[in-house]
């Protein structure tokens, strides 16, 4: 429950940080006096197709794509030379004991979401999975339950909203996270919010809590992007944007649908 | 058609883009008809008697249009290990960028170097291709393994090159991309050389880039700064316009049409649904690259896709989103006002969505004739629009091709951005200096062991005649 609240606060808050950013970002465009050469005169009365990867709901646009080139930024100045320091500092099978802790972490979300979806083989198959890597696998380090024939099954909250019938509603940027959508922003929150809250690592017990949870959160950060393969501004087409923005969506609908 | 595994043409970029794979580029090719019609002309060409024909290929995918999409199964690819010391570099940016190109620093390369001396290689992509673009690495990868240093160049009609190497920003006239391509070499090594020795120089290239490279050993002639020894052409168009204008039909003639406009989005629907229905993450499956060219080979061979129709449009719709980036980048770069107004600026978090759909309507051919022409005759005022064309083939340098001893062509049977008459002229010039396939399509066998093979014995002076 008091999950549920803190995400509720998360969502008004975001809103809120939303619209002050969208507002302060307005501006009127500079008029244009000169037409180009080339018209194109069958466009004027053709709106998109609901298919184009042009025609997605998208009133942040302005918001996000000011986020979208923070992020590349961040990514550029911050996350992928402290990856790449990561990389050249750690061991091959550390960073793969570090990938797989997180990774079974993760475990107690999927089990939580499949639950919720009423996928109870998927929900066993997760129970499993955690029992086997955090015994067998010492604490997660290694995934011996995947060598067995049992795969991870990945559900988040934003897929059980999905699930439930809950549309994707508009396109969101996420900083750092990057690209999401409106139900899955909230889907996050949430999920972040019953991990903090089941505590699994005991850390909210422990005299420096604070510090132990911003290494977690700093070591779990450079690990997923580690995993991440996704690079700014490397598709080669000045659209990248747009045609993020349509992958994104596309594939959520697919794990939703699965 | 099962487990295709290797990651082929730079196409399906879109669904790249989520999978991390970014290269949104592309190549060629032609509809059912065209390709039907294509096949009896090309059958009714008798080979001259000194081409040589691969004996015993084993390549299996007969559709050029599938294969160029899927590419080379797993167990036929040349595989060299996949880690490579290769590291990128960035040279400086020609002019300074707009805003909107923030991102842009300068112009990319890589370079994978030998600790020993060694001769090096320089790879040249293809139409819109970067330098890390799949093929490109592949190239580098079995090179570097086989030898050599090697310097993974990106192709002048790459946004990153359009933006920071070339001089004028409006690439598709061989003979200035040459030039952009030549001094971008030359900067290229002049930053790794204090790294290496070098024993030889090569060039190699891949479509687009093949022709390329054939211009800039040409150039490498007269002006001696590498003293190239070796030119490696795979797939090389004769003629970047005649196979634009084969390509820019594939867009028209496979892709559903809305009120007259072609919408890519049904298209990728038809796709991605496809692709959802094998996708079975419960079963271990994860939503990426080797997936995607594995459920796309099962869709087309059990029917769900139809794979001639489909494949065809791809690759249109992948050609069409490279020269949309590049007439929209050519756009803002000169205010030539074609389509954009010329006194736009553009802010960097400006929605460019506006320009999306006319980029993309915007043919290669429209590109060529309406921008890039008048732009070359006023640069070339004694030359006419056949004179511009012809220079910018390979029949400009026909007399280089044909004596030079140390050029191979390879190219495949099947190939489809060739225009009728092309392949039979290149048999012609390169007569026992170049290898046809029988199957692959465009590139499709680019990774093929055999290919691989062909490429390493000759740049290694093994076969050299």
């Amino acid at each position: 429950m008091i999950a549920v609240r803190k995400n509720k606060y998360m969502l008004r808050f975001a809103s809120l940080l939303l619209a002050v950013l969208i507002g302060g970002c307005a501006a009127t465009p500079p008029q244009q006096t000169s037409l180009p050469e080339r018209q194109f005169p069958e466009l004027e009365n053709a709106p998109p197709d609901p298919h184009s990867i042009i025609a997605i709901d998208d009133p942040f646009e302005k918001f996000n794509r000011t986020m979208y080139n923070f992020n590349a930024r961040f990514d550029r100045y911050v996350f992928l030379p402290v990856v790449s320091g990561y990389e050249t500092v750690m061991p091959n099978f550390a960073q793969q004991g570090v990938t797989n802790f997180f990774n079974n972490l993760r475990e107690v979300k999927y089990f939580i979401n499949n639950l919720a979806q009423a996928k109870l083989t998927n929900t066993g198959v997760t129970l499993g999975r955690f029992v086997i890597n955090s015994t067998i696998g010492i604490a997660g380090l290694w995934d011996p339950a995947t060598h067995m024939g049992l795969y991870v099954r990945r559900e988040d909250f934003g897929q059980t909203l999905g699930y439930w019938g809950v549309g994707s509603g508009p396109y969101l940027v996420l900083p750092i996270f990057g690209p999401s959508s409106v139900r899955d922003a909230g889907g996050l929150a949430f999920d972040f919010a019953v991990d903090n809250e089941i505590d699994l690592l005991n850390v909210n017990d422990d005299a420096n809590k604070d510090g132990i949870r911003i290494a977690l959160t700093t070591l779990k950060a450079i690990d997923t992007r580690k995993n991440t393969k996704f690079r700014y501004y490397e598709t080669g087409s000045p659209f990248e944007y747009t045609l993020v923005r349509f992958a994104y969506l596309r594939m959520r609908e697919v794990q939703v649908d699965k | 058609m099962t487990l295709l595994r290797h990651k082929p043409a730079e196409t399906l970029f879109v669904v790249d883009a989520m999978t991390g794979e970014t290269k949104g580029t592309a190549m060629k090719f032609a509809s059912k008809t065209v390709c039907l019609l294509f096949s009896c002309v090309l059958s009714a060409f008798t080979l001259p008697a000194l081409a040589i024909e691969v004996a015993g290929y084993r390549f299996p995918i007969e559709d050029p249009y599938d294969a160029t999409v899927l590419g080379t199964p797993k167990e036929l690819s040349a595989n060299a290990p996949e880690h490579i010391p290769s590291k990128v570099y960035t040279i400086k940016s020609i002019d300074p960028l707009p805003d909107l190109f923030w991102y842009e620093d300068g112009l990319k390369f890589s370079a994978a170097l030998q600790d020993h001396p060694a001769p090096l290689v320089f790879n040249i992509a293809g139409t819109g291709a970067a330098y890390n673009a799949s093929k490109i690495i592949t190239m580098q990868r079995e090179l570097y393994h086989a030898g050599f240093h090697v310097i993974n160049i990106s192709s002048p009609t790459a946004l990153n090159f359009l933006l920071t190497g070339s001089t004028g920003h409006m690439p598709g006239y061989a003979p200035d991309d040459a030039q952009d391509l030549y001094r971008a070499m030359q900067q290229a090594y002049g930053m790794v050389k204090k790294d290496i020795q070098v024993t030889a120089f090569h060039v190699a290239g891949y479509s687009l880039g093949a022709l390329h490279a054939a211009f800039v050993a040409d150039i490498d002639q007269r002006e001696k700064k590498f003293n190239l020894q070796k030119v490696f052409m795979i797939n090389p168009p004769v003629s970047l316009y005649n196979s634009a204008i084969i390509l820019d039909k594939l867009v028209n003639d496979n892709i559903p049409k809305v009120n007259g406009i072609p919408v890519a989005g049904r298209l990728l629907d038809e796709v991605i649904d496809a692709l959802a229905q094998a996708y079975e993450p419960d079963q271990g499956m994860e939503f990426d690259n080797d997936f995607i060219y594995t459920a796309y080979g099962k869709k087309v061979a059990d029917g769900t896709l139809n794979g001639k129709r489909t494949s065809a449009a791809l690759i249109g719709l992948s050609f069409r989103l490279t020269s949309g980036a590049m007439v929209f980048a050519s756009d803002v770069m000169n205010k030539t006002g074609y389509f954009i107004p010329k006194d736009k600026v553009f802010a960097p978090n400006d929605s460019l969505i506006p320009y999306i759909r006319p980029s993309t309507l915007i043919t290669f051919q429209e590109y060529i004739d309406k921008m890039l022409m008048p732009r070359l005759q006023q640069k070339y005022p004694d030359k006419n629009r056949e004179s511009i064309l012809q220079d910018a083939s390979l029949h400009a340098i026909e007399g280089f091709l044909k004596s030079n001893p140390n050029i191979r062509v390879v190219v495949n049977r099947d190939e489809i951005i060739l225009a009728p008459g092309e392949l039979g002229y290149l048999e012609g010039i390169m007569g026992n200096r170049i290898t046809v396939y029988p199957l692959g399509g465009h590139l499709g066998n680019i990774s093929h062991m055999t290919n691989v093979a062909n490429m390493v014995s000759f740049l290694s002076g093994v076969d050299a005649p």
